[in-house]
């Protein structure tokens, strides 16, 4: 009789389990979304500087939109989801190394641009980068040296099917979408939306979808913004926390050994006479500069890879990065097609929020040229960030634009016709003189005129207010 | 002993049945992808088959529209005479229209176009018939219906259907 009771048993188990199972691969529930999964949570309220960063962590995406059969969403690199967010890029990161080394038992097509249309409608993540990348510098930062498939130049975005595990590659520049296909191809992104979904995401629209004339393909913004608010930030300088002295010393063996001079605008100037020197400003920007290099031998040669090699490393090593960081531009130049140098930027945000900062020689927080295979200059202007206990309120992108095109219609005259959007997204502004700095949410709308190069560029408007506070002149 | 045999005998038939009917159900549900349109009031809107088969909660509605237009979104929700009916609305592959249910509104939502000439609102809909009338002040408006299938009912029927019939009892 026990016997029996405990077969009863087994096989009740056996039926909850295919229940279980059954469920969670035909109707995508996952199992961590059944049984809730705990997470620890991360004090972000500290800026934690690192300095073992990999370089292939720096491959970030500015914009990573998840389509769910016609309803999306923009995920944020949050403390509460930062945990899906990474799993996410590690697995596109992981599919993407795939297709790069192996050609056996994987199936390419290519399709056009519009083919873009039918995966947004479908299942599937979009990985925007910050600009197009070089699609060997990609593969190698992947750690994959001598990648398959070089037709194609470059990767502007990725796309990930997350049913099919499909993997496609657009190139923006050669109109074209390169879709992959293999068994070989796996990974648990759907489980990871599933447990977005969960969690009611805000809806997003993009608005090429309703005029392609005036908006770009990745103007994306959400439809209903009225109870979202974000925090108002200060911020606290590098120079604010450390000594002259010892931000010297990460580039100084010996820093008693330096010559130093304060200027009247408070910048302290550290040189060693001969090869190197320092200028650390009031305001925060720490600059170093080698002057050897532009004298060296220019018949060195070094590849973008070397560049990002070197530049990482000496980031790493003299000061470190903050959280979030990512490579957000490289500019090359060439003398005689041979590779003479390059500026590899770096941008930050917080709580998936991008920084910019008031310094307007600087776009991006960090930046390092390297000339002849050296590091010739490197600047950053670091802030670390604490929350105020003070919330904003949100605009809805809508009215931001409705206020730019006012500005531009009725103050610039010009045409609403020979005005394209280019892109809108939030970000954090340092805002005032005090210290430490106030840093508010703000819009920034990028903007395109035919006709009128001096009003195109960068609009930064208050998140909160919609008044614009710096725009190209 | 011949009650427990009758036990086993059903559960294992309810892990096929599980199994055989959780898959057909995620094929349905695959099916639904079809765009919802754009409600442009100045070119006019895309033709689609209603109803959009649809199987999100929530649904952006966006469109195009003159500046200073007042847009009015209503939902409503067609609930059925013989009350809520999810899986079993197919039968021999014929669809069995409702017509005796009627049309409950759900949600209305305003909105002014601005001079971007979009309009964007998210409404929640609710499983089964739903539809969404789109009126702008000077008159015009579109109707689009919208069946929404709700996996996560899916499963929960499925439970309840093989749970609620049978008498699990342990000796």
């Amino acid at each position: 009789m026990k016997l029996e009771r405990f077969k009863s048993i087994v096989l009740f188990c056996l039926v909850v389990i295919s229940i279980v199972l059954t469920t969670q691969i035909w109707l995508n529930i996952s199992i961590e979304g059944i049984f809730i999964m705990s997470e620890n949570k991360v004090d972000k309220t500290s800026e934690l500087l690192s300095s073992d960063n990999d370089k292939a962590s720096f491959i970030k995406p500015e914009k990573l939109i998840v389509n769910n059969n016609g309803e999306r969403t923009l995920l944020l690199n949050e403390t509460e989801v930062g945990m899906i967010y990474d799993r996410i890029l590690d697995d596109a990161k992981d599919m993407l190394s795939v297709v790069f080394e192996t050609k056996e038992g994987i199936e390419l097509e290519k399709r056009q641009l519009d083919y873009m249309e039918k995966l947004r409608a479908g299942r599937t993540v979009e990985l925007h980068f910050p600009f197009a990348f070089d699609y060997r510098l990609f593969a190698g930062i992947l750690g994959i040296n001598n990648p398959n498939w070089q037709e194609i130049k470059n990767i502007d975005a990725v796309v990930i099917g997350y049913d099919s595990n499909n993997v496609y590659i657009v190139d923006k520049a050669d109109k074209s979408i390169y879709q992959f296909k293999s068994k070989s191809l796996k990974s648990s992104i759907r489980v990871m939306v599933d447990m977005i979904n969960r969690g009611k995401p805000y809806s997003y629209i993009f608005l090429n979808d309703v005029d392609p004339e005036r908006y770009s393909d990745v103007v994306f913004i959400p439809t209903d913004i009225e109870d979202r608010s974000m925090p108002k930030l200060s911020s606290y300088a590098e120079t604010d926390i450390n000594t002259s002295e010892d931000i010297a010393s990460y580039f100084f063996k010996d820093p008693a050994t330096l010559r130093s001079i304060v200027d009247p605008a408070g910048t302290v100037i550290y040189t060693d006479g001969e090869k190197q020197g320092v200028r650390i400003s009031k305001s925060g920007v720490i600059e170093y500069v080698n002057y050897s290099t532009q004298s060296r031998n220019d018949k060195i040669s070094f590849t973008i890879m070397d560049a990002v090699n070197i530049a990482t490393n000496f980031v790493n090593t003299h000061m470190g990065f903050p959280k979030d960081s990512y490579i957000s531009s490289i500019e090359q130049t060439f003398i005689n097609n041979k590779l003479y140098s390059c500026i590899i930027r770096y941008n930050y945000r917080y709580e998936g929020i991008p920084i910019v900062n008031d310094e307007v020689s600087m776009d991006n927080p960090i930046e390092v040229e390297i000339v002849n295979g050296e590091v010739k200059r490197y600047r950053r202007v670091v802030k670390t960030v604490k929350i105020t206990g003070q919330d904003k309120t949100l605009k809805n992108p809508l009215e931001i634009i409705d206020i730019l095109f006012i500005r531009l219609i009725n103050d610039k005259k010009i045409d609403i016709d020979d005005i394209m959007i280019k892109d809108i997204y939030l970000s954090y502004l340092e805002y005032g003189m005090s210290n430490p700095t106030s840093m508010i949410p703000v819009w920034i709308v990028e903007v395109q005129v035919e006709g009128s190069s001096n009003t195109e560029g960068r609009y930064i408007m208050n998140a909160e207010s919609g008044v614009i506070l710096s725009e190209p002149y | 002993m011949l009650r427990s045999k009758s036990i086993k005998i059903i559960l294992a038939f309810a892990m096929v049945f599980v199994m055989m009917l959780s898959s057909a159900a995620s094929i349905h549900a695959r099916r639904l992808d079809n765009p919802i349109p754009v409600f442009d009031f100045i070119n006019g809107i895309e033709e689609v088959d209603q109803p959009v088969k649809y199987n999100n909660k929530e649904l952006s509605i966006k469109g195009k529209a003159l500046e200073g237009t007042n847009i009015t979104i209503s939902t409503y929700w067609y609930k059925p005479s013989n009350g809520e009916s999810i899986i079993f609305k197919y039968k021999d592959n014929v669809y069995y229209e409702d017509t005796d249910g009627e049309w409950l509104l759900q949600h209305t939502d305003e909105c002014q176009v601005g001079l971007s000439r979009i309009f964007g609102v998210s409404v929640n809909i609710k499983p089964g018939k739903n539809k969404i009338v789109v009126e702008t002040d000077n008159g015009e408006s579109y109707e689009l219906e919208i069946e929404y299938v709700d996996k996560q009912k899916i499963t929960e029927k499925i439970g309840d259907l093989i749970f609620d019939r049978l008498n699990l009892e342990f000796k």
